[in-house]
């Protein structure tokens, strides 16, 4: 039977090797991935995150990121890495998002501040309503003084976190 | 007593050789050139419907405020995302190249324009922090043919050539079952079988065993899908009956390890494609997420087009003389 001539044979072996050592070890060189779709197992306490901009008496708005253009949308995604940023680009982030804000109308003369979110699923089953989130302050910034971490580990402030919060572990 | 190994009566020896046989021969054996072209047919019209149906939303990824750029892979070589009029070009130049590379125009040289034109675009896409899969398996397949004699039937190549042939008085034979048209379409179904294979292992291999299905782990999924879509009825629906949670789980997982055997045996397509279809429809349904590209790639990939159009055509005629 004629097979098919060396080149398309290396290109084949190289493409079907790259797709596949790519997804073994999860790398991201994009077309090629790590195909890691919803693979961690999520446990009934979930977690998130979740922001909001603060006015000039220290009143905290919820920040609806769903609500901005569809390229401003991902801050679950971007708090991800946030951590690992230097100072000077955490307090970049957040500038870029408090200008968002502003833009739609919102104030930040208080700055923004940046809270993880727990939620027990648990709570979820048979009722139709969101499970409310338990934040906890891990993160101030765009007030004038850069970003800086919370400075009381265990300081948490109760209230009720915006749904999109919860694509957090998507 | 010697030291051979006892074979059995007519056993063959295990030869490496004879062992990838079967495998080279498949992978690397004719094909039928109606087959790739359906291909580039198929792809190259989605391609096209994606980049249409998108374009605001790559227009609008230009606004995004440099600070907020999260570029991956080959989007690392730019600082932020490329302009408004670079990304209007290449959606004109994306849409314009896939739409001649689906009629077969020139399409050697348009299929790898209007691939260029996409990898940017969704590169774009992806540098948002967040790895998008939406439409990567149709890049994949689209790369799997994009060196290929894709166009050498069912295109308006193929049809100007033989014009141009018959006003020269020359016979221009059609092209035949060969070597050249088997391993892109191959290679391309090799990509959509791994995706989902390594899709279902790392679920496997993440939660130590079958976890991910016979935990509470895709009712927490569905809740929080429904959470952050508002109310999603449909997602609630299966969380809150538990094994109907657990059997949609085992059956997602099922679906992505051993979508691989249609490889082994094509008469498995018949319960695997339906099965996959379904899956991404479920998705869609309770987590609101596209998978359309993928699951319009899988099916230009797996369906046999040459007997499907034998079989429209045989149907044409019966109707025909009815």
């Amino acid at each position: 039977m004629p097979l098919a001539a060396w080149p398309a044979r290396l290109f084949v072996i190289a493409f079907t090797l790259a797709i596949a050592v790519c997804g073994a070890f999860s790398i991201e060189a994009w077309p090629l991935t790590g195909w890691r779709l919803f693979s961690r197992e999520r446990q009934p306490i979930s977690t998130g995150w979740m922001a909001t901009s603060v006015d000039a008496r220290d009143r905290e708005t919820p920040i609806r990121f769903g609500s901005f253009p569809r390229a401003n949308r991902y801050f679950i995604s971007v708090m991800a890495t946030y951590g690992s940023l230097s100072r000077d680009e955490q307090e970049a982030t957040c500038q870029a998002w408090a200008r968002l804000v502003r833009g739609a109308g919102g104030s930040t003369r208080g700055g923004l501040r940046l809270y993880a979110t727990t939620r027990d699923m648990r709570r979820h089953v048979g009722r139709r309503e969101p499970v409310a989130a338990t934040p906890m302050l891990r993160w101030t910034c765009a007030d004038g003084h850069g970003a800086r971490a919370a400075a009381v580990p265990g300081a948490t402030t109760r209230r009720s976190a915006e749904p999109a919060t919860a694509r957090a572990g998507l | 007593m010697s030291a051979r190994p006892v074979v059995a009566a007519g056993a063959a020896p295990a030869n490496p050789a004879r062992l990838l046989a079967a495998p080279l021969a498949w992978a690397f054996g004719p094909g039928d050139p109606r087959q790739l072209a359906a291909l580039r047919i198929g792809l190259c019209s989605v391609l096209l419907f994606r980049l249409a149906s998108r374009s605001d939303v790559y227009l609008a990824l230009t606004e995004q405020p440099r600070e907020l750029f999260r570029p991956l892979s080959f989007m690392t070589l730019f600082e932020q995302m490329p302009s408004r009029s670079v990304v209007s070009a290449c959606l004109v130049v994306g849409m314009v190249a896939a739409a001649l590379a689906a009629a077969g125009l020139l399409a050697r040289v348009m299929l790898p324009i209007a691939l260029a034109a996409a990898m940017l675009l969704n590169g774009m896409y992806t540098a948002q922090g967040k790895v998008m899969h939406n439409d990567v398996l149709l890049m994949l397949c689209l790369l799997a043919i994009v060196f290929a004699r894709h166009s050498d039937v069912w295109s308006l190549d193929a049809w100007l050539a033989r014009v141009r042939a018959r006003r020269r008085g020359v016979s221009r034979p059609a092209a035949a079952v060969g070597p050249s048209y088997g391993w892109p379409v191959r290679a391309a179904m090799l990509a959509v079988a791994l995706a989902y294979l390594i899709a279902g292992l790392h679920k496997i291999v993440e939660s130590g065993g079958l976890g991910w299905a016979s935990s509470e782990n895709m009712r927490w999924i569905l809740y929080l899908a429904s959470d952050s879509q508002g109310h999603n009825p449909i997602a609630l629906w299966i969380a809150d009956h538990a094994w109907i949670a657990h059997l949609s789980a085992y059956g997602l997982l099922a679906v992505e390890c051993l979508f691989f055997l249609v490889l082994i045996n094509p008469r498995l397509r018949w319960l695997f494609i339906p099965a996959a279809v379904a899956l991404h429809a479920g998705t869609w349904l309770t987590l609101r997420l596209d998978y359309s590209a993928q699951l319009l790639s899988l099916v230009i990939v797996f369906v046999t087009w040459p007997t499907v159009v034998t079989w429209l055509d045989r149907r044409r005629r019966v109707l025909t003389r009815g």
